[in-house]
C-alpha cells in the first residue's frame, strides 16, 4: 500500500548562512495492505516528518514514496485544530464533500461515526466550544467519515483520557477487520503492542529497528517457560501453537501473564518438564528502550 | 474547491468581527442623515458619497480583518493539513478560500446596500428637492464597482499571504498596494506633465510603466462621484471596467497558486 523508499530529507536551519541539517536519513519502511502498522520513537526522531512526506506535505530531498494508485487516504494530524465556527456536522460534511461521497451515504456516515466516537450529541455544536479529547475525537471521525481505504493516523491517543483511548483502540481494531490499512504514530507503547501487525521504530531520523507480529506476540508474552530442547518437545509445543525460541541447548515458551496456569497445564499433559520460569526480558519498551537511550 | 469555499463563507459570515463592523457602518450611515443635513445645498449628493464611503470602508475593513489571516492562520493552526489531505489541490485551496471570502464580501455588501438605502430613502423623502439628479441604478453601478475593487484587493492580499506566513507583513504589504493602487493614476498623470518637454530617463520611464501596470489601478473602480450626480457608465467601459477587475484577480490568484504549490507544511 505504502513504499518508502531511501527517503531523506534535509533543512535548513538558517536562511542567511545557508546551513541545512538532516532530519531524515534514508528512510525505508513498508506498510502492506489490509495491516496496522505503527512508527514508534522519540520526540523528533522524524515520525511525522515521514507521515507528512508520505501525504506530500513535505518533499523528501532523495528516495521515493510510492502510495498505491487510486488509494482514498484518510487522515488524522498531530493535535488537530479546526475551524471555530464549523459545527461538527459541518466538519464532517466537508469530508464527505471533498470525497464526493453522496448525500445519503453521508449523512448515514456521519450518524454512524459521531456516535462511533461519543459525540453524536454535539452535531450542531461549534467546534470552539469542543474540549482538547473532543476535538481529538472529531478529528478522528472527519479523518474516516468518507469510507477511506488508508487510514493514517499522527498521534491518534493523544490528549483523550482512558475510555478515549479505548475506543481508539476498539477502533482500529474494527477499522482492520473491515479490510483497511492503518498506519500510526504513537507514544503509547502497550497500545503499539497489542495492536500492530508490524512497527517501525524510529531514532534520530532513521529507522532503527522493524518488528514483525512474530517479534511483537514475542513482546507481548510477559513470562517465559524455560524447558528443555528435544524434538519430541518442539513437535508438542508447536502442536499447542505456543511460541517459543531456542537458546542454549533449551527452549523459552513465552506465555502472557494470565495464560501461564493453562501452558502449565499443556506442558504437564505431555510430559514436558520445566526447567525453570521467569518474567519474560522481552518487551517492545526494552527494545525501544535499548535503541533510544 | 467548493468545500473549501463552503467553510471558508461559514467561517467568515460567523466571525464577530463581521458583526462589528456591520454595527459600526450602521452608525455610520444612520450618522449621514445628521450629517447630510449640515449642508445647505446638494444634500443629495453628500448622503450619496457619504453613505457610498461608508459602505467602501466597511468592505475593506471586512477584506483586511478577514482575508489577511485567511491562510497564515491555517498554516499556523495547521489545519492546512487536515484541508491538504482530502483529494483537494493546493490551487483549488488557494481558489476555494478566495471564493469563499469573495462570497462573504459579496453577503456583506447585500446587507449594506440595503440598509443604506434606509436613511436615502428617508433623506429623499425630507430633500426631495436635493434629489433630482439622483438615480437607483446609478447607485447601485458604484456599490458593483466597489465590490470589484475588493475582488482585486483580496486576491493581492491571498497573493502575500502565500508569499509569507506572517500575517503582519501581509498586510503591511497589501495596505502598501492599496494606498499605491489609489494614487497610481494620479503619480503617473503627474509624472507625465511634470516630464513636457524633459527628456524622461529610460529606466525611470519604465519603472513608471511597469507599476503601472503591476500595480492594480483601484481608482477606474471609484464611481461614488459619478454616482452622486445620477450618472451611468456606457455598456462598453462597464465590460471593460468589469473585464481588467476579473483578469487581474485572476492573474493574481494564478500566482499565487503557483507559490503555494512550492510550499512545503513542515
Amino acid at each position: 500500500m505504502i513504499e518508502v523508499v531511501n527517503v531523506s530529507k534535509m533543512i535548513k536551519k538558517n536562511n542567511f548562512r545557508n546551513i541545512k541539517v538532516e532530519i531524515l536519513n534514508n528512510v525505508s519502511f513498508r506498510v502492506r495492505e489490509n495491516k496496522i502498522v505503527s512508527i514508534v520513537g522519540p520526540n523528533g526522531a522524524g515520525k511525522s516528518t515521514s507521515i507528512k512526506i508520505i501525504m506530500k506535505f513535505v518533499r523528501a530531498t532523495s528516495g521515493s514514496v510510492k502510495v498505491r494508485d487510486g488509494v482514498k487516504i484518510g487522515y488524522l494530524p498531530e493535535n488537530p485544530y479546526y475551524y471555530d465556527y464549523l459545527t461538527f456536522r459541518e466538519l464532517l460534511r466537508f469530508s464527505t464533500r471533498a470525497f464526493k461521497v453522496d448525500s445519503r451515504s453521508a449523512a448515514r456516515q456521519i450518524g454512524h461515526l459521531s456516535e462511533r466516537v461519543g459525540l453524536s450529541h454535539c452535531l450542531d455544536k461549534r467546534l470552539r466550544t469542543f474540549s482538547k479529547g473532543m476535538v481529538q475525537r472529531a478529528g478522528l471521525a472527519a479523518a474516516i467519515v468518507h469510507d477511506p481505504d488508508l487510514i493514517i493516523l499522527d498521534e491518534p491517543m493523544s490528549g483523550l483520557d482512558p475510555l478515549g483511548r479505548r475506543m481508539v483502540f476498539d477502533l482500529i481494531t474494527d477499522l482492520k477487520s473491515q479490510g483497511k490499512t492503518v498506519l500510526f504514530c504513537s507514544h503509547i507503547l502497550s497500545d503499539v503492542e497489542r495492536l500492530c501487525d508490524e512497527v517501525v521504530i524510529m531514532h534520530k531520523g532513521s529507522v532503527h529497528k522493524e518488528l514483525a507480529r512474530e517479534d511483537l506476540i514475542r513482546a507481548q508474552k510477559q513470562t517465559e517457560i524455560v524447558v528443555s530442547d528435544d524434538p519430541f518437545v518442539r513437535k508438542q509445543l508447536l502442536a499447542s501453537d505456543m511460541t517459543f525460541e531456542v537458546t542454549d541447548g533449551f527452549l523459552n515458551v513465552y506465555v502472557l501473564a494470565g495464560e501461564i496456569n493453562n501452558a502449565l497445564n499443556i506442558l504437564q499433559d505431555n510430559n514436558i518438564d520445566i526447567v525453570m520460569i521467569k518474567p519474560s526480558e522481552i518487551t517492545l519498551e526494552k527494545i525501544f528502550e535499548e535503541i533510544t537511550v | 474547491m467548493w468545500p473549501v469555499a463552503i467553510i471558508t463563507f461559514y467561517e467568515g459570515v460567523r466571525s464577530r468581527v463581521l458583526y462589528g463592523i456591520f454595527i459600526f457602518s450602521l452608525f455610520i450611515m444612520f450618522l449621514s442623515v445628521i450629517f447630510a443635513s449640515f449642508f445647505m445645498q446638494e444634500i443629495g449628493k453628500v448622503a450619496v458619497d457619504f453613505n457610498l464611503s461608508s459602505i467602501s470602508f466597511a468592505g475593506l475593513l471586512i477584506s483586511l480583518s478577514l482575508s489577511v489571516g485567511l491562510i497564515s492562520k491555517d498554516l499556523d493552526k495547521k489545519t492546512i493539513y487536515f484541508v491538504l489531505s482530502k483529494p483537494i489541490s493546493r490551487a483549488e485551496y488557494i481558489f476555494g478560500k478566495y471564493i469563499g471570502l469573495i462570497f462573504v464580501i459579496f453577503f456583506s455588501y447585500i446587507i449594506l446596500g440595503i440598509l443604506t438605502c434606509i436613511p436615502l430613502l428617508f433623506l429623499q423623502s425630507e430633500y426631495q428637492l436635493y434629489f433630482d439628479t439622483f438615480s437607483w441604478l446609478s447607485y447601485l453601478q458604484a456599490i458593483y464597482f466597489d465590490f470589484l475593487k475588493l475582488v482585486v484587493f483580496n486576491s493581492v492580499i491571498i497573493f502575500f499571504s502565500t508569499v509569507t506566513s506572517s500575517s503582519f507583513i501581509t498586510m503591511l504589504f497589501s495596505v502598501s498596494i492599496y494606498i499605491a493602487g489609489q494614487t497610481i493614476n494620479e503619480v503617473v498623470n503627474f509624472i507625465s506633465v511634470n516630464m513636457v518637454g524633459l527628456e524622461m530617463s529610460a529606466t525611470l520611464k519604465m519603472t513608471v510603466q511597469t507599476l503601472k501596470y503591476a500595480i492594480p489601478n483601484f481608482a477606474v473602480f471609484d464611481f461614488k462621484v459619478i454616482s452622486a450626480h445620477g450618472l451611468l457608465i456606457s455598456v462598453e467601459e462597464f465590460f471593460i471596467f468589469s473585464g481588467y477587475g476579473v483578469g487581474y484577480a485572476l492573474i493574481t490568484l494564478l500566482l499565487a497558486a503557483v507559490i503555494f504549490q512550492r510550499k512545503e507544511f513542515l
